[in-house]
């Protein structure tokens, strides 16, 4: 297997709605961003992954192709990458692809999505569901994972104090973060009293809807040997769908709604790859897309960094947060940002920037392995990328 | 570690002005068709390759609903917003990494559902060009104008491409389009945007196609007669219209000099035996002959009426065109053609066939692969 790594991250500030830029001009501020954190110009690309979820945000049809130049694709391939919120994922497995292919040697992921077009990014949702059987329920992407807090917490005993502790975590590390959209210092009774949105999910445990973008190089080994001097080498990948039906994911005797196995399989599939076998301590930091706060705590079993039923204990015990033995989005992850297609390349890069030691007032210390993962459809696709600081 | 990485399976449901199944009964058709075709079964899937558009599906995020029943349950399954071809070449990608052994890859639309005229104005910005009304057909309507101009083609001669691309539907039971039209019929057929009739437009349609790949071993297992990618390329041009040659396919011959440079060939009208290009309009499929470098621009009208190459035995898009599955028909098309196994469109000694994909407008993205035994 040829060896992938991250050579360079870039990110745009996100924020509700940047007035200050169209939509190229955002994709540019993260690829020039990108580029120059790999100290490249666009005629060292071979190719192009261009990543960005639904449309219906932007408002216009095939962006990659209206925004081709500031991703830098003019001349060289490109195609474009949508799996929904899992887009930024995948397309860091497609980047990771187009180079461990061997046809190319340094590859450019730009994600984007300027959901701050759109007046109401949950009716754009609803619109993920079929026209004739499903729209009218009104269903969303917060009522769809509302269920699935509802189940874990039936299963597994979940509290909304729990769910509370991780927003309070997650909007205060992103304080810490130059680009986050939301920095708020909250209490769990902050969180416990805020607005009702479907219960259990609260605002506060909620994400925002950002404008933004991410983009990312990857480069071959002797690339990346040659242009950086600390890069974060690619060292495992998985990726899984599940059925489009919620109902459906309750025949699984392994896995039920409760238990994301989709998610899990992914993970499984990176950790099998990078040969990680104890990830709760071979793991330093953790990049997850959590949009809600109990996907987050779900997650952590799905990552394996405790036993089933166990992630409520594992918040209460603060292991995740900056000052825990395994922290996770010290960036302040989805919760604080979530410019949807790009959501999960910004989980790669802020994993990369862990690993390569540059990810300054949110740095962990001593990050030598670091896990990234995506989420898209409504909880359907699920994407992880694992990175370390040693050549595999 | 081989780096050959063959097609095994091919999938095609039939193409039809409006079908009646669903969108997922429609991609369950052709991928378990090309899974039978490769002797598989869904268990044996490693990876599952999507190509759509949600516009044209009318569903955010459409894949939500359509990975199952391509067979990506629990599977490695990532979707590419762009036409098949370029699904094709995610899949070859994935199977070159060495991380997958084969790949699966669907591409569908249904285009009876919506109207392409209103979805492709949404390609366009919503300030600047959008009130103009553009759309798929005007742009490809102004690159035809400029085409003409430039190298002097007539209605007659890309007239001629709309005959025999008809002709040719009628060996292919798939096509959505299956009777002769003559020269008169085509140029009196109703004027959708100078120069452009309504026959020589392609031909809107619904439809899925199935691709099955696998690597060397796996291909020599499943099948003694396998379809070997020789070539594969894919490049992007400018979105502003004014910002390019409109009568050159630049970002195509791009495309086509990558493949034809990864396949090691040097005169592409000598050694390729058959073309399936993507004939978005009569007057593309002469500009692409161009691009391809089978001809000089400006030379496609001539080497087309001297027919020394077969080019869409599947009668193109301009008998049948299923938006984003059409550049991966052309592979299926050629894929069959290099097996022997394209029946009443079987081009004689068909070893090298060429395929073309295109996404975005004015064929701002090209992919090319060559096929061979």
């Amino acid at each position: 297997m040829r060896r992938v790594a991250i050579i360079g991250t870039g990110q745009t500030v996100f924020k509700t709605k940047r007035v200050d830029v169209n939509c190229s001009e955002l994709i540019f501020e993260a690829a020039r961003a990108a580029l120059d954190q790999a100290g490249i110009e666009k005629e060292d690309l071979d190719a192009v992954v261009f990543a960005s979820a639904p449309e219906a945000f932007e408002g216009v049809h095939a962006p990659d192709c209206w925004c081709a130049d500031a991703a830098a694709a003019i001349g060289k391939p490109s195609l474009r990458i949508h799996t929904g919120g899992a887009t930024g994922g995948s397309g860091a497995l497609a980047g990771f692809t187009h180079v461990a292919s061997g046809l190319f040697d340094v590859v450019l992921v730009a994600a984007v999505q300027r959901v701050g077009e759109s007046p109401d990014a949950q009716k754009i949702l609803n619109t993920i569901w079929d026209p004739i059987y499903e729209k009218d329920f009104a269903l969303n992407i917060i009522n769809a994972c509302a269920q699935m807090a509802v189940r874990y917490m039936n299963k597994y005993g979940m509290t909304e104090e729990q769910m509370a502790l991780v927003s309070v975590k997650n909007h205060l590390n992103a304080f810490n973060n130059p680009y986050a959209h939301l920095k708020l210092e909250l209490s769990v009774e902050d969180v416990l009293k805020s607005r009702v949105l479907c219960w259990p999910i609260k605002l506060f445990d909620a994400c925002p809807r950002s404008d933004g973008a991410c983009a990312v190089v990857l480069a071959s080994e002797s690339k990346a040997e040659k242009l950086s001097a600390n890069p974060a080498w690619v060292l495992g990948v998985g990726a899984s769908t599940d059925t489009y039906g919620i109902g459906d994911r309750m025949v699984d005797d392994e896995f039920d709604l409760a238990d994301i196995g989709a998610f899990v399989r992914a993970v499984r599939e990176a950790y099998k790859k990078a040969g990680i076998r104890n990830p709760r301590r071979e793991i330093s930091v953790a990049e997850i897309y959590a949009p809600f706060s109990n996907l987050e705590i779900a997650s952590y079993e799905g990552l394996g960094f405790c036993e089933k039923g166990q992630g409520g204990k594992l918040i209460e015990e603060g292991v995740t947060r900056m000052d825990g033995d395994l922290p996770v989005n010290p960036s302040g992850g989805v919760q604080a940002s979530n410019p949807i297609g790009a959501t999960g390349l910004v989980r790669v890069a802020e994993a990369a920037l862990q690993i390569m030691g540059r990810a300054e007032g949110r740095q962990v210390d001593g990050a030598k392995t670091a896990i990234a993962t995506a989420a898209g459809g409504a909880a359907q696709f699920y994407t992880a990328m694992i990175l370390g600081k040693e050549k595999p | 570690m081989s780096e050959k990485v063959a097609l095994v399976g091919v999938g095609m449901t039939k193409l039809e002005p409006q079908k009646h199944e669903t969108l997922y009964d429609m991609i369950f058709e052709a991928a378990s068709l090309a899974l039978a075709d490769a002797g598989m079964e869904r268990k044996d899937l490693e990876s599952v390759v999507l190509a759509a558009s949600d516009l044209v599906d009318g569903v955010s995020i459409s894949s939500m609903v359509t990975a199952t029943a391509a067979g990506a349950y629990l599977k490695d399954e990532i979707k590419v917003a762009d036409d098949g071809m370029f699904g094709l070449a995610m899949a070859y990608l994935r199977i070159r990494s060495g991380h997958f052994s084969n790949s699966i890859v669907v591409g569908w639309s249904k285009c009876s559902q919506g109207s392409i005229d209103k979805i492709t104005s949404l390609n366009f910005d919503p300030f600047y060009h959008r009130p103009f009304a553009l759309n798929l057909v005007t742009t490809s309507a102004l690159q035809a104008t400029r085409y003409a101009d430039r190298y002097g083609v007539s209605e007659e001669e890309a007239a001629r491409v709309v005959v025999e691309n008809r002709k040719n539907a009628l060996g292919n039971p798939y096509a959505c389009l299956r009777s002769e039209v003559a020269i008169d019929e085509v140029l009196s057929s109703r004027m959708l945007a100078s120069p452009l009739k309504e026959m020589d437009l392609s031909n809107f349609c619904d439809g899925a196609c199935a691709l099955v790949l696998a690597k060397e071993d796996q291909a020599r297992s499943l099948t003694d007669t396998p379809v070997w990618i020789r070539g594969l390329g894919w490049s992007t041009g400018t979105y502003y219209l004014g910002d390019q040659e409109l009568a050159e396919l630049q970002s195509l011959r791009e495309a086509g000099q990558k493949a034809y440079a990864m396949a090691g060939i040097k005169a592409p009208a000598e050694e390729i035996d058959l073309a399936e290009v993507y004939d978005l309009t009569s007057y593309h499929q002469l500009m692409a002959l161009e691009a391809l470098d089978f001809c000089p621009s400006g030379h496609g009208g001539k080497f087309f009426a001297e027919g020394s190459l077969p080019i869409n035995p599947s009668g193109g898009l301009i008998s049948s065109n299923p938006y984003f599955a059409s550049g991966l028909i052309r592979a299926a098309e050629g894929a069959l053609q290099v097996g022997g196994r394209a029946e009443g469109r079987q081009v004689p000694q068909a070893e090298l066939a060429l395929a073309h994909g295109v996404s975005g407008l004015c064929y701002q993205k090209n992919c090319v692969v060559v096929l061979g035994r």
